[in-house]
């Protein structure tokens, strides 16, 4: 079965043109307050600090539910809310303003269980035009374990998590308090959920009263020409973009890690049909294997916006990413496909993860085939101890409870055509969204003491342009002992350089007991550290990009003087020779010997 | 006779504003001589000694005070060309810098660079150290590490050290250690602790702002140095101050120090202004807006208040002190409009400055702007744009939206201009609700001040948009930074992190921590002669247990020290605002308070402007002509354009009316009626 995206004729604009960029822009501005609200008041600082939230708007007046407007919200929470929109519709053919909607069911359009969502659909003169969408990952959703995400689930019944498949949550701007209770029972820390609940409806209720100011405003049916010419430029914007690329068919083939329920990895493939002629580009991700029985199984939601976020990085930035946009990206779906549209019962845990990271990495990568200027290297995959949630109790808050989930990690990012890999990368979905922890907030809020975060020499791929470094941090448990988990990926596959770029270094964990023993922990990791014991890890480098014998040999030197490369990969992967000492900053490029080195190692 | 002087040196002009002990002002502008801001201070202080007769070193000898604003510090950081300096850091945490927040700006653009490193890795070297969150040593500092990162950085040069170890505001014990190891070695180098700049959590907001602050701040300090001994050597004895980015003045000893403070120096001077021409004029709850060649400032004022951000960056740095909080967007008068590969109208980010210029100033810009679409539409007249000193090219602007606008778009050049003109408009507006609406403000309880060179021209139809029902745009508009200057207070700014739940607060404590800001800022106001009354102002930031952002809560007591009662109304206040702000609040929920503040205001004498008696309503002497002018949606309307320099206070000016003025036109809608007020500030009501 494929899930088609929509395709209708491209029309010309009637709309005043001044209007459809005056509308345009104030719903993006609404979905940016949206934003803003719900980070404030947010309480978990998953949504607070981290910012792993997303707010949207969809719309219903082209006659099915389309994404309108997105602001800068992370692709994997996005770009399935007109399939949540659908099932509120669907599923409550009653909707009444006031209503909201808490969902987080992956087989009815969401993400994973982790991300609840508010919808409230949005009544103008009596009408449902629009959908006001709130999303936030959670650190807690009722899961059997501490912990949002669920490796070794093989099905929801082991995973644990209370599924809400588009369930009414308020009325008449009311709480449906009976909901309320189940989620204030069953999931740890209510109080942190009932805030979280709190902020996701005022961002949606925001959401919702400025887009009836505007509809008030300039009369429903100048918006709904609106809708109809903005998606349309949308598409006009798409078509072009395309038409800039090369055309061709392309395939990025890649691997998931050996993970639960997969126990020889998971190979990928991601076959990308571009037709520059037509505009379009089709995805075809159905030759890939059956669901897992472990919680790396994609949604639908996933499947599609992780390809898409490849997709969109692969073309002028400036595109608007909408219904519109996406009519002309065709994703080939199948059902019962681990990266596909998943049967019941098996679990999506991680699916906003593993594999959605992979995912973004080969569809990015694979336009680089293209050409040189063309895609970019893979962007590191680990959800590494970094990133692990956290549970346990404090006894300086009288042993008062917390679960969390650390962003305390860093892969390396991709290097492009255009510069080096970023720093401030995260993990292939985050591509830079979210915000870091501070660790100073960290251990005042928790039981922890961070020994240090750094950026790990000679860990992001060598190439023309870099790699991005990994992190490589330590820190351990004081006073209470903690209790981890972490997926982690990308300790056996590393990411990818493109164009004779070279890969990122891996990741791995260890932890070191009391008598300074280090033991390597399994990616998979659930336990208790307890106060003296530490976890040191390190995340995947980035991929570089072009061979790294073109590096500008100054840039190599420059890199030696920083310490992101040694002067060891300097010779061996650059091939740049180098003089002098770094510590006095008198190194320099021994040109001639570079030229040699360089000649040989391109033989 | 006694002198008051206000200079701003601004990217291209510098303004000046000088007052006399018979309270006669004098103000006006000089073209800024690039790269040498002492120069242009004199060149400003030239032409008030010519104006008042006097040889510059009879008005420097009487001279008393000389406040600054100043650029030197942006565009140092604009230009990234400030000092050679090093980091001292916890060991383990020398990344920090580079990790930032983790964050991105555009997820999709593969190639945007990442930001440019003002101290490079190699530079920033971690010493053995650690205190924990509660303020304990864990770790000893190792000085004799501190001596050799010492080493190393001086034998590449650095000129200045920035030190930021970690839970330095809990305890800085380490930091002022690693300091006075610094002053042994060698006395001459700047250094600057996290501990004083920003001692609050948050290791990334603190390390940056105090790395920019180290960069900066040597630049700023030679500036203010080479032109306080200029400024002797031609007979100044009085007091030279700089502005602050906080809206308050300080003397140059402290602003040397604290570069930092002065990123936003020359806007601030703007807000302050504004605030007081408002006050003046019966305003104080005002939305300014300040549209110049490539950018549009707006700061809310609310109860005659700028607000105050600690949410700042400053070219992709952190910036975490606090700031008279103006939102800034890319949109001005050079903003060029363009067609995108789909065919739509777009306006700007990029911008054709003052060079090459709009396509009308004839200077080889050949793309549309706002500017040309502003003349198209007849809101600006060819003839008498800055004061008649520049002809502007109409057929060029006509032309240029023809070319690259109406004739593709297949629309008339009229049409096209004023598309330009809307979706710049847009833009604007956005940002005025950005400061207003999206933080629980209503912009109908506001006035908008409207100043810049195109500030004017646009407001009228911006309020139409949000509803705002009066325009303020004072005649000296284009001088308001240098204004701001003459009329700002001193003010010193403290914050300190303090820890508590609010049902556990240790009130000996907290009134410990407020009694100390409270004599750290009395030695640094310093000085008491310029000052005639000394406020405090003091708030706590307080959250929902478990938030991370702080709402900052004014302390409601009258007396030094809080009592049980003030705190819990302090508290409670917190519930109202947070509600004001997030739409909700939970007064069953604990809070916690995070960090106390205090700012100390030295109130100086005030200035009296001179109040003019109103003459007639009748301001037909003023009128000078008559010329078509596009109003939506009626389009081209013969519309009376008025003189400024012939409005008399008391004249009413019923729209559709443009009056031009000597740096600006003030664009009149029908339904809008202009009268010039009592200090000479046009006060503009809007009917809907």
């Amino acid at each position: 079965m494929a899930a088609q995206t929509h395709s209708r004729e491209v029309q010309q604009t009637t709309l005043d043109p001044t209007l459809l960029a005056v509308l345009a822009n104030r719903f993006e501005a609404i979905v940016r307050e949206m934003t803003q609200t719900l980070l404030r008041a947010g309480r978990s600082a998953t949504i607070s600090i981290a910012r792993d939230f997303s707010c949207s708007i969809t719309t219903s007046v082209t006659g099915q539910h389309e994404l309108l407007a997105a602001a800068e919200g992370l692709p994997a929470h996005i770009y399935g809310s007109h399939l949540q929109a659908q099932a509120m519709c669907e599923l409550h053919p009653d909707l009444a303003e006031g209503d909201a909607f808490l969902h987080n069911d992956p087989y009815l359009g969401n993400s994973h269980p982790a991300d609840h969502t508010i919808l409230v659909p949005v009544f103008c003169e009596g009408q449902h035009l629009f959908t006001a969408v709130a999303k936030a990952h959670l650190s807690d959703i009722g899961n059997a374990l501490p912990t949002s995400y669920m490796p070794a689930a093989r099905d929801v019944y082991e995973e644990g998590a209370l599924l809400f498949p588009c369930v009414c949550v308020q009325r008449a701007y009311a709480d449906v308090d009976d909901i309320i209770r189940l989620c204030r029972r069953r999931i740890r820390v209510p109080e942190q959920w009932y805030g979280d609940y709190l902020a996701m409806v005022g961002a949606a209720r925001v959401g919702e009263r400025k887009i009836q100011d505007l509809v008030a405003k300039y009369g429903s049916e100048t918006i709904k020409t609106f809708v109809h010419e903005w998606l349309d430029y949308s598409e006009r914007r798409m078509i072009h973009a395309i038409r800039q690329l090369p055309g061709g068919d392309v395939i990025g083939t890649g691997r998931h890690d050996p993970f639960p329920g997969l126990p020889d990895g998971l190979p990928l493939k991601v076959e990308i049909a571009i037709d520059t002629q037509a505009g379009r580009i089709a995805v075809d991700l159905r030759d890939n294997p059956d669901n897992v029985a472990g919680g790396a199984n994609s949604s639908e939601a996933c499947s599609i916006s992780s390809v898409m976020q490849g997709i969109f990085s692969a073309l002028d930035p400036d595109v608007p990413h909408n219904a519109g946009s996406f009519r002309r990206i065709h994703v080939k779906l199948r059902e019962g496909c681990v990266v596909g549209i998943p049967r019941f019962p098996h679990s999506c845990s991680l699916a906003t993860t593993n594999p959605a990271n992979r995912l973004v990495v080969i569809t990015q990568s694979a336009f680089a085939e293209l050409g040189d200027g063309w895609g970019t290297a893979e962007g590191g995959v680990a959800q590494n101890a970094g990133y692990a949630v956290i549970s346990g109790t404090d006894t300086r808050r009288n042993g008062a409870a917390y679960v969390n989930q650390l962003i305390l990690g860093g892969n390396g990012g991709p290097a492009s055509p255009g510069c080096d890999g970023w720093v401030t990368y995260g993990i292939a979905v985050i591509s830079g969204l979210l915000y870091r922890d501070s660790v100073e907030i960290d251990e005042q809020k928790y039981p922890l003491f961070v020994k240090s975060e750094k950026l790990a020499q000679d860990s992001g791929g060598p190439g023309r342009f870099r790699g991005a470094p990994a992190i490589e941090a330590e820190y351990g448990p004081k006073g209470d002992p903690v209790t981890l988990t972490f997926p982690m990926e990308g300790y056996e596959t590393p990411a990818k350089g493109a164009r004779g770029g070279q890969a990122g270094s891996r990741a791995w964990a260890i932890k070191i007991d009391r008598d300074g023993s280090e033991i390597p922990l399994p990616n998979i990791f659930t336990g208790d550290l307890l106060p003296g014991e530490f976890i040191r890890y390190r995340d995947c480098g980035g991929g570089g990009y072009g061979p790294p014998t073109e590096r500008n040999p100054e840039d190599v030197r420059r890199d030696v003087l920083e310490r992101w490369v040694s002067v060891e990969q300097a010779r061996v992967a650059y091939g740049v020779v180098l003089t002098g000492s770094i510590e006095d900053e008198t190194l320099a490029v021994d040109q001639e010997a570079t030229r040699e080195l360089r000649e040989q190692l391109g033989k | 006779m006694g002198y008051r002087i206000g200079i701003d040196v601004g990217g291209t002009f510098t303004d000046f504003v000088a007052v006399n002990t018979d309270q006669q002002m004098y103000s006006g502008k000089t073209p800024t001589i690039a790269a040498d801001e002492a120069a242009s201070v004199f060149g400003g202080l030239e032409q008030i000694a010519a104006h008042f007769g006097v040889s510059l070193q009879t008005l420097l000898a009487e001279t008393d005070p000389i406040v600054l604003g100043t650029t030197v510090v942006t565009n140092t950081m604009l230009e990234f060309a400030g000092a050679n300096i090093g980091l001292i850091t916890t060991k383990g945490f020398r990344d920090v810098i580079e990790l930032r927040r983790g964050y991105k700006e555009s997820l999709f653009d593969i190639r945007l660079p990442p930001p440019h490193p003002i101290v490079e890795r190699g530079k920033r070297l971690g010493v053995t150290e650690r205190i924990d969150a509660s303020g304990r040593i864990v770790t000893p500092l190792d000085e004799a590490e501190v001596y050799a990162a010492l080493e190393h950085l001086r034998g590449v040069g650095v000129e200045a050290v920035a030190v930021c170890l970690l839970f330095s505001f809990v305890n800085p014990v380490h930091e002022r250690r690693v300091r006075d190891i610094i002053h042994e070695v060698d006395p001459d180098l700047f250094v600057s602790l996290s501990s004083d700049v920003l001692p609050q959590v948050r290791e990334f907001e603190r390390v940056s702002t105090t790395v920019v602050n180290a960069y900066t701040s040597p630049k700023l300090r030679a500036y203010l140095e080479q032109l306080s001994a200029r400024l002797e050597a031609q007979g100044f004895r009085g007091g030279l101050f700089l502005m602050q980015s906080n809206g308050g003045m300080m003397d140059i000893g402290f602003a040397r120090e604290h570069g930092v403070d002065a990123v936003l120096s020359g806007p601030s001077g703007g807000v302050v202004a504004a605030t007081f021409l408002g006050e003046q004029s019966g305003y104080k709850n005002i939305i300014t807006a300040d549209m110049g060649g490539t950018s549009y400032d707006v700061c809310l004022i609310k109860d005659s208040a700028p607000e105050v951000g600690v949410d700042n960056w400053i070219s992709r740095y952190r910036v975490a002190v606090p700031l008279i909080d103006i939102h800034t967007i890319g949109a001005g008068g050079g903003s060029i409009a363009w067609l995108d590969d789909a065919g739509a109208l777009r306006v700007g980010p990029r911008s054709a400055g003052a060079q090459p210029g709009p396509a009308c100033y004839d200077r080889g810009g050949t793309e549309p702007t706002v500017t040309d679409a502003d003349l198209v539409l007849g809101y600006l007249d060819a003839g008498s744009f800055l004061d008649g000193h520049m002809a502007l090219d109409r057929h060029a602007a006509h032309r240029a939206i023809r070319q690259h606008i109406a004739e593709p778009m297949n629309i008339s050049v009229e049409e096209a201009a004023s598309g330009i003109f809307d979706i710049a408009n847009n833009s604007m507006i956005n940002a005025i609700r950005y400061v207003s609406v999206a933080r629980g403000r209503d912009p109908r309880d506001f006035a908008l001040l409207a100043f810049g060179g195109a500030g004017p021209v646009h407001a009228g139809t911006q309020v139409r948009d949000l509803g705002i029902r009066t325009i303020l745009v004072p005649k000296n508009a284009s001088v308001l930074s240098a204004l701001g200057n003459l009329i700002a207070n001193f003010k010193v700014s403290k914050v300190q992190s303090f820890i508590a739940k609010s049902d556990r607060v240790d009130l000996e404590e907290l009134n410990g921590v407020l009694a100390r800001l409270h004599q750290e800022a009395e030695v640094l106001l310093g000085d008491r002669s310029r000052i005639r009354e000394v406020l405090v102002r003091r708030f706590l930031d307080i959250r929902y247990e478990g938030q991370v952002q702080e709402v900052i809560v004014p302390i409601q007591a009258r007396t030094r020290r809080l009592s049980e009662v003030s705190l819990a109304q302090t508290l409670e206040e917190f519930h109202e605002l947070h509600e004001q702000i997030y739409k909700f609040q939970r007064p069953e929920q604990s809070v916690e308070i995070v960090s106390v503040r205090l700012d100390m205001i030295g109130v100086r004498a005030p200035l009296h402007f001179e109040s003019h008696p109103f003459e007639d309503e009748d301001a037909g002497h003023a009128r000078k002509g008559r010329r078509p002018v596009y109003f939506e949606p009626h389009g081209f309307v013969d519309t009376d354009i008025y003189d400024g320099e012939r409005v008399r206070p008391g004249n009413l000016i019923t729209g559709p009316a443009i009056i031009e003025e000597a740096n600006t036109s003030v664009v009149l809608y029908p339904n809008q009626e202009a009268m010039l007020d009592q200090f000479l500030t046009y006060v503009i009501q809007v009917a809907k």
